[in-house]
């Protein structure tokens, strides 16, 4: 695995510039973090309590 | 803007520009669900099926399915989408220049692994189709027949993904049809076989229902960090974080537990989670032969998705940046095919676990990368720096590696293996009430964080 000893190319430095421009508003925004809580964490917390209550927790 | 004049943007590693970034949700959403749906459907089905009933195995599935997408997308997410850039490319602000390797050999074996197995799958069912079609007799199946379809499933991949990520996009437009067919046949089961699906008992559950629970949640969790290689290179066509949230915990997370309800429902009524052995049962030969259509196309859509994203990891390679996309290609296909031409049965029997200790390091490796982005780096990353690995640069680290990535790697492989032993399902601890996959996480994204104010307090000395 070589490393590159010289500069960046220009064509990727050129690219670097134009991906890197305002690429904070490109991250996750209020909705996207929205989606994810109630998608990733909260409709998983709510499915594990109801198959919870089904009986398939700890025998009493 | 073009890469160097002649190669199109999706099939370099370089950043995406915001002007190539052109998926939109519906897009992206269809190639990511053709892509997560295939034969380990019904697998990861029948060994959830293994220790919960029905209803509770749905809901525990879902559960893990829906949780472990979401640490996959807030893994690797925020760079892919924010710069364009795949999963591997994205592991170097952790893992430094050079020792990016280590998620890249990841990568590299479980996508080959797994999609050698379902082009195996792929050819085994194919070759049943054409009996099933009348073809081929079921007395004389040719023996050079499946490594025959092995090597013209390689073929057709080949060309299709010459196209880059839009081949892998077309693929899927058609490929998506099998998602409903697989729907149609879980309505098919539950509909028919409800009581006796309500009633059925799973084979080896242990006396333990807390276990058995946390079981069917960690198998969801396991099953879809294991998508991680996948992601990447796929959400870096889209235009921003926004279009990629509803696409991925939707489009890849949801048809998993769905489509491995079929497996789950057969092996609790019919003792059988191939929907092509089940459904015969259930509707008749006509109805096995959709199955078995099925199948063969939902393994190909998978298979498609996943060389894209392996070849284009091989691009982070130094000596493989400008070779040409097809040379690449060829040198991903490769082993995929001698594996399906010249052993596909020891494959079969040895690699399975194999890489299921392999699927071990990617709870951590999210793990890391989540604390990296949020905690450590508090979302301020270079990307000039990513492609800069000349000694010096901020990601170089010793030697072009980070120890504190790579020790925390480990120290996650061991909470989980620990915590559970991939191979033997004998857990300990905490285990029942934590799962493996999280405790591995966050045991890898704290060692992350505490080694590397380690390393920046060192340095500032």
């Amino acid at each position: 695995m070589a490393e590159r000893d010289a500069p960046l190319p220009p064509a990727l430095a050129e690219r670097l510039a134009a991906a890197e421009r305002d690429s904070a508003d490109r991250d996750f925004d209020a909705t996207s973090w929205a989606w994810m809580l109630i998608l990733g964490a909260l409709l998983p917390l709510v499915l594990i309590m109801a198959g919870w209550l089904l009986g398939a927790g700890p025998a009493t | 803007m073009s890469l160097r004049g002649d190669a199109p943007a999706d099939e370099s590693v370089w950043p995406l520009v915001p002007a190539e970034r052109r998926w939109g949700p519906w897009r992206l959403g269809v190639t990511l669900a053709t892509a997560a749906a295939a034969t380990w459907c019904y697998l990861i089905g029948e060994s959830v099926g293994g220790y919960l009933g029905f209803g509770a195995g749905a809901l525990a599935l879902t559960a893990g399915c829906m949780i472990g997408m979401l640490l996959v997308l807030l893994a690797g997410g925020p760079l892919s989408v924010r710069f364009g850039i795949d999963s591997i490319a994205a592991t170097k602000p952790q893992f430094g220049t050079r020792g990016w390797v280590i998620p890249a050999a990841l990568q590299a074996v479980s996508i080959i692994g797994w999609n050698s197995l379902l082009i195996i799958f792929f050819a085994k069912s194919a070759t049943q189709f054409a009996v099933a079609l009348g073809l081929v007799s079921p007395e004389a199946v040719p023996r050079a027949l499946v490594p025959a379809l092995t090597l013209l499933a390689c073929g057709v991949i080949f060309v299709a993904l010459t196209r880059g990520a839009t081949g892998v996009s077309a693929v899927s437009n058609i490929l998506v049809a099998h998602v409903l067919v697989g729907l149609w046949m879980l309505y098919l089961i539950v509909t028919r076989r409800w009581p006796e699906l309500i009633a059925a008992v799973p084979a080896v559950a242990t006396p333990d229902r807390l276990w058995n629970y946390t079981t069917g949640v960690e198998l969801g969790v396991a099953t879809t960090l294991s998508w991680w290689p996948y992601v990447g290179a796929m959400i870096r066509m889209a235009p921003n974080g926004r279009s990629v949230v509803l696409p991925v915990m939707l489009g890849m997370g949801a048809p998993v537990p769905l489509l491995s309800l079929i497996g789950l429902a057969g092996v609790l009524v019919l003792k059988s989670s191939d929907p092509a052995q089940w459904l015969r049962t259930v509707g008749g030969p006509v109805y096995a032969l959709v199955a078995l259509g099925f199948v063969t196309a939902a393994n190909f859509g998978t298979a498609i998705a996943g060389i894209y994203a392996s070849t284009l990891g091989l691009r982070n390679f130094r000596a493989l940046e400008r070779r040409p996309w097809r040379v690449l290609l060829a040198l991903t296909l490769a082993p995929v095919a001698f594996v399906g031409i010249a052993i596909p049965e020891l494959f079969f029997a040895g690699f399975g676990n194999f890489l299921a200790l392999i699927g071990v390091a990617f709870a951590p490796l999210c793990g890391i990368q989540i604390a990296d982005y949020y905690v450590v780096r508090r979302r301020q990353v270079s990307l000039r720096a990513i492609y800069d690995d000349r000694p010096g640069s901020p990601y170089h680290f010793w030697h072009g590696v980070n120890l504190a990535a790579v020790v925390a790697l480990g120290a996650g492989c061991a909470a989980y293996v620990l915590l559970l032993n991939p191979l033997t399902y004998q857990s300990s601890g905490p285990y029942r009430y934590l799962t493996a996959s999280l405790p591995a996480a966050l045991v890898a994204g704290v060692a992350h964080v505490l080694l590397s104010r380690l390393q920046r307090a060192r340095h500032a000395a």
